[in-house]
Order: C-alpha cells, then structure tokens, then sequence
C-alpha cells in the first residue's frame, strides 16, 4: 500500500515537473506573415506571442517557466508567471527585433487550483500576452 | 485484458478526433452589422485561426495543416505561432486585404509525455 502511495506521489511530482513550468516566445515573422501590415501606420516588424506556466504553492513559485531565460525552468525562485514578467518578455523581444512600438498588446492569465494530495494549497497558473512589433 | 485493449483503442481514436485539426473562421459583411473594424481603412472581416495537435514529448504526432484549414496531417510540427499565422495572414491576403490588424494569439501545451497544444489566433482583415 505504500509502495502505492509513494508510486504515485513519484508520478505526480514527474506530472509537475513535466506540465508544470514551461516559457516560449513565439513570433509571426517575414514570410509568415504574407505581405500583410500589421498596423495602419509604420513599419510591420513581427507577431509577437509570450506564454508562461508555473505549479505554485499558495503564492510561492514551486515550478514556473523562467523569464530570464525563456524555454527553461526554473525552482523555487522565480515567481515568473505574471502579466508583468511576460510583458517583459514580450517588449524585450520587440525591441531585440528592432521596433520601437509594441502595439495592440492582449493578455490573459488564469490561476486554477489543483485538489490533489488537499484542496487550495497547490495552484497551476498560466499567463499569456501578445503584440505587434512596430517600427 | 480485452478491456485494457479496448480501453487503449478508444483513447487512440479520441486522440485522433480531438487532436490534429485546423480551423478558420471569417466574420464578414453580414455578421459584422454595418460595423468598421478600425478607424481608417476598409474593413473585410474579422478572422480567427485555430490550430491543435498531439506531441510525444515535442515530436509532433497528428497536428492540424496549415497549408490548408480542417486538414490533419502526421508527424508535422505546425502548432506554433508562426504557422498558425502563416494561415491567418494567407486567409487575409485571398480576401483581398492588405493588413490584418490587431492580431492577437493564445499558445497552450499540456500535458504528461504526451501533450496537446492549441494556438489561436484573431486579426481584423482591412485594406
């Protein structure tokens, strides 16, 4: 039986890790956008798209997805996974692209409670924000 | 035995209907009510392009076609933002428009080995 439990806490705390704790930036670029302006006036540069994930105890960051590094993870020290942070990200990629303008920015961000092993202790949040790099 | 079999095949065909299609929606004319867009330039429609597929880890397994909406295709990495706008702004270019404006996206992944990613993207065709 407590084989069981321990298997299954192994598989949980592998789930976290693996579905937990993920960062990309992603752009629309060239020829991807297809000869199409972005905006009424200046120059189009790219379709910017920040998306961020973190496994959180109450409010302190377990797993998120780094915004110092996008692509990898990071433990217990970055509580990344905010309008903010990926803000950040998302006009930091601007202007390493060149623009000077970052418009029509959108974002959505969710927390959602995860009931296993006690109810509203661990919470999955996500954030995700995007905009039109200008110049 | 027979059960955990069974059990494996409806989880593949979910897996093949609920996974790997791509889809767009044009709002034109008659649904747009008379209203523009934006505040300059001729308003053609208002677009959103949905794509989603299924991944071994980021090998991509069945995803939607982006060279074609509401096609699915195999081992074909085309659930990310650049695709998926790819298929946007190629919608917008045949509808005649110049600029496709306000463009916005979502990306999600999750999952445990195996994951399921959805992009979706909206943008308003003007020319």
């Amino acid at each position: 039986m407590k084989l069981k439990h321990l298997s299954m806490l192994l598989a949980l705390g592998a789930a976290a890790v693996f579905a937990a704790g993920c960062s990309s930036v992603q752009k629309v670029t060239g020829p991807d956008l297809n000869g199409q302006a972005l905006s009424a006036a200046g120059t189009t540069v790219a379709h910017i798209n920040v998306s961020n994930t973190g496994f959180y105890f109450l409010k302190f960051p377990l797993i998120t997805g780094s915004s110092k590094s996008p692509g990898s993870i990071s433990f217990f020290d970055e509580n990344s996974v905010k309008v903010e942070e990926a803000t950040n990200m998302l006009t930091q990629e601007s202007a390493a692209n060149g623009a000077t303008k970052t418009v029509d920015i959108v974002s959505t961000a969710s927390s959602n409670m995860v009931p296993i092993p006690i109810p509203f202790l661990f919470f999955f949040r996500t954030v995700n924000v995007s905009g039109n790099a200008i110049k | 035995m027979k059960i955990k079999l069974l059990l494996a095949l409806c989880a593949t065909v979910c897996a093949v209907i609920f996974s790997g299609c791509s889809s767009v929606s044009v709002a034109q004319k008659t649904d747009l009510n008379n209203q523009a867009l934006v505040p300059a330039g001729t308003s053609i429609a208002h677009l959103n392009a949905q794509n989603s597929g299924f991944y071994l880890f980021s090998l991509p397994l069945i995803t939607g076609g982006t060279d074609e909406e509401g096609t699915t295709v195999f081992g074909q990495d085309t659930v990310s933002v650049s695709k998926t706008g790819n298929l946007l702004t190629k919608t917008s270019q045949n509808l005649g428009a110049t600029k496709s404006m306000d463009m916005a996206s979502q990306y999600s992944c999750m999952g445990f080995i195996f994951y399921v990613r959805n992009v979706n993207m909206s943008a308003n065709a003007v020319k």
